[in-house]
């Protein structure tokens, strides 16, 4: 284990390998939030006794065969930027990106599991997956689980299962989100009929940027939002319908686009590409927006040139930390320069394809 | 003939926030009790050197008139703390009648010494332990954000547990990641229900079982 080069840790692997339902799906995601037993939850924890914590868990990693391919980083040792930039391939997450003491990640090689240690919770295991694939990532995931927690006492409870240190995750620790793109349903303005159903289910939806983010280029994040009184596999029953029903009506929702308001629509896909070629200045709410139409145009038979993976990307390299890191005249706090560059960058990106 | 001429900037708030996190406590460099909540800067008169100090609350106010007016008036911290006490009063009273809501107040967790309203304030734990020290109304919470009380599922395997059958379920695992990635689906389904049986015997039911009775 060591700390990895800059250039490979910070590629989004999650986007990259087979993607089943990509028209649809952006990715899968399987989060597992366990604590130590007999120790303060980090949010209330002094430094001393993160550092402990951390300690242990290394060790205990460190004697754990899974862990071999993965890349330790302690994350007091990166700049602002750089941490910035693992939050924007999510990586970790935004909480994670503050710099506090005791707090380290782990990274598989391949960039689809990880472990927080002291973030919210002591440990914070989780794994991507591109596309529709939340068995895959349940697998690797309750792998780890599995052998971190035969090696430390988690904190758990006869009546509340595993404890976290906020109640809104106890029980199963369990966070199973699966991120979908939904432009059809969006035009149409059902998406938010659909909302409504989660309640009952015990599911929730939030923005590309998760908690109380805003919906941007038509990406919803769906997961359970409630963790206790359902199993694993309950929970990920009730996901997974709820999933393959929002798939079926986004698939029935572009059908019916693309057959009668097929004219609109190419209209509003190619003025879309018009823009991201010949814009000078780009917000990257805009972007997320013209983007979205371009990944509506690739279903649509489209940029023949373009594959999913590569527009998946696009959404994340255009983010704030990304343009300074390619763009050293975008530094993260001027807005202006960076909505030049970010225009740029897809100017020069789209300059190629014409279909 | 000391004054003071700017005096701030080290916040207000109660240890709530996560002690130790960025804000190493710090004992004030006057009385030597409290922890530091000022920075104030003391000019000569005459000679002009200026000597920094940091204080507590209540040297601070000893020192100048402008910080113990600010001091008398209620900080932000303490305006919110106020409204949750209120609020969980109000919640209270009106369950158990006239259930005196001090004792929610003075609950506090025996082995982390974290108060309910500071849980409430900050909406985090402070230990495994709390959650058999708040009793009833962290239960209220739960039920509120849970929708339900008791957990469903299984507990970790004892380290000690069945190796073979440890390796057995790792194995299991991986071949099913790889099953997926190649779409042999038959093989998936069946390493699934495979892999659900060994959980089972390998692991413990876990959850659902009454809490104990709290101390009075």
């Amino acid at each position: 284990m060591s700390g990895g080069d800059g250039g490979s840790l910070l590629e989004a692997g999650w986007l990259t390998g087979a993607a089943p339902c990509p028209h649809v799906v952006l990715s899968s995601r399987i989060r597992f939030a366990r604590n130590l037993a007999g120790s303060r939850f980090a949010p209330h924890a002094p430094r001393e006794s993160l550092e402990k914590i951390r300690a242990r868990v290394l060790d205990a990693a460190a004697a754990i065969p899974a862990f071999a391919e993965f890349d330790r980083l302690d994350l007091a040792e990166l700049g602002a930027a750089e941490r910035a930039l693992l939050k924007e391939t999510r990586l970790i997450s935004k909480e994670m990106e503050r710099a506090a003491p005791g707090r380290a990640v782990f990274f598989a090689r391949d960039r689809k599991a990880s472990v927080m240690v002291n973030e919210e919770d002591h440990l914070r295991i989780q794994c991507i997956e591109p596309g529709l694939q939340l068995d895959k990532c349940l697998a690797r995931a309750s792998g780890l689980e599995e052998a971190l927690g035969a090696a430390l006492p988690f904190a758990i409870h006869k009546r509340f299962g595993y404890l976290t240190a906020c109640p809104s995750n106890v029980g199963t620790g369990l966070r199973a989100s699966v991120m979908l793109h939904l432009p059809a349903l969006t035009l149409l303005r059902e998406v938010e009929d659909l909302f409504g159903m989660l309640g009952q289910h015990g599911l929730a939806v939030r923005g590309f940027n998760g908690e109380n983010s805003e919906f941007l280029g038509d990406f919803y994040q769906f997961s359970n939002e409630v963790t206790l009184g359902r199993s694993v596999e309950e929970i990920l029953r009730a996901l997974g319908a709820m999933i393959t029903r929002l798939i079926e009506r986004e698939e029935e929702a572009r059908a019916t686009l693309f057959r009668d308001k097929a004219p609109l629509l190419d209209d509003s896909i190619w003025r879309s590409y018009g823009v991201l070629t010949n814009a000078r200045r780009m917000n990257s709410k805009e972007a997320m927006a013209l983007l979205s139409r371009l990944r509506l145009g690739i279903d649509r038979g489209y940029f023949r040139s373009l594959t999913h993976e590569e527009l998946n990307r696009l959404f994340i390299v255009i983010q704030p930390a990304h343009l300074g890191r390619r763009y050293a005249d975008a530094p993260p706090d001027d807005v202006e320069a960076r909505d030049v560059s970010r225009a740029v960058f897809l100017r020069e990106r789209f300059a190629a394809e014409r279909n | 003939m000391l004054f003071i001429v700017a005096a701030g900037s080290l916040s207000i708030e109660p240890r709530l926030t996560a002690a130790g996190e960025s804000r190493p406590a710090m004992k004030c460099t006057k009385c030597g009790k409290h922890e530091v909540s000022f920075k104030i800067t003391i000019i000569e008169r005459g000679s002009g050197v200026a000597e920094e100090r940091l204080v507590c609350q209540q040297c601070a106010a000893e020192h100048s008139p402008y910080i113990a007016k600010m001091m008398a008036k209620p900080t932000v911290a303490q305006v919110l703390e106020d409204l949750l006490k209120q609020q969980l009063a109000q919640a209270s009273q009106a369950e158990a009648g006239e259930d005196a809501p001090a004792e929610i107040e003075a609950v506090a967790c025996a082995a982390c010494d974290l108060s309910f309203v500071e849980y409430k304030a900050s909406g985090m734990l402070g230990c495994p332990e709390c959650y058999d020290a708040f009793g009833d109304p962290l239960l209220e919470d739960i039920r509120r954000c849970q929708g339900t009380d008791a957990h469903v599922g299984w507990a970790p395997p004892a380290p000690s547990a069945q190796p073979d059958l440890r390796r057995k379920l790792e194995a299991m695992r991986s071949e099913l990641q790889d099953c997926i990635e190649n779409e042999d689906f038959e093989r998936a389904a069946f390493l699934r229900d495979e892999i659900k049986k060994t959980t089972e015997e390998l692991r413990r039911p876990l959850g659902g079982e009454a809490l104990p009775e709290a101390d009075a």
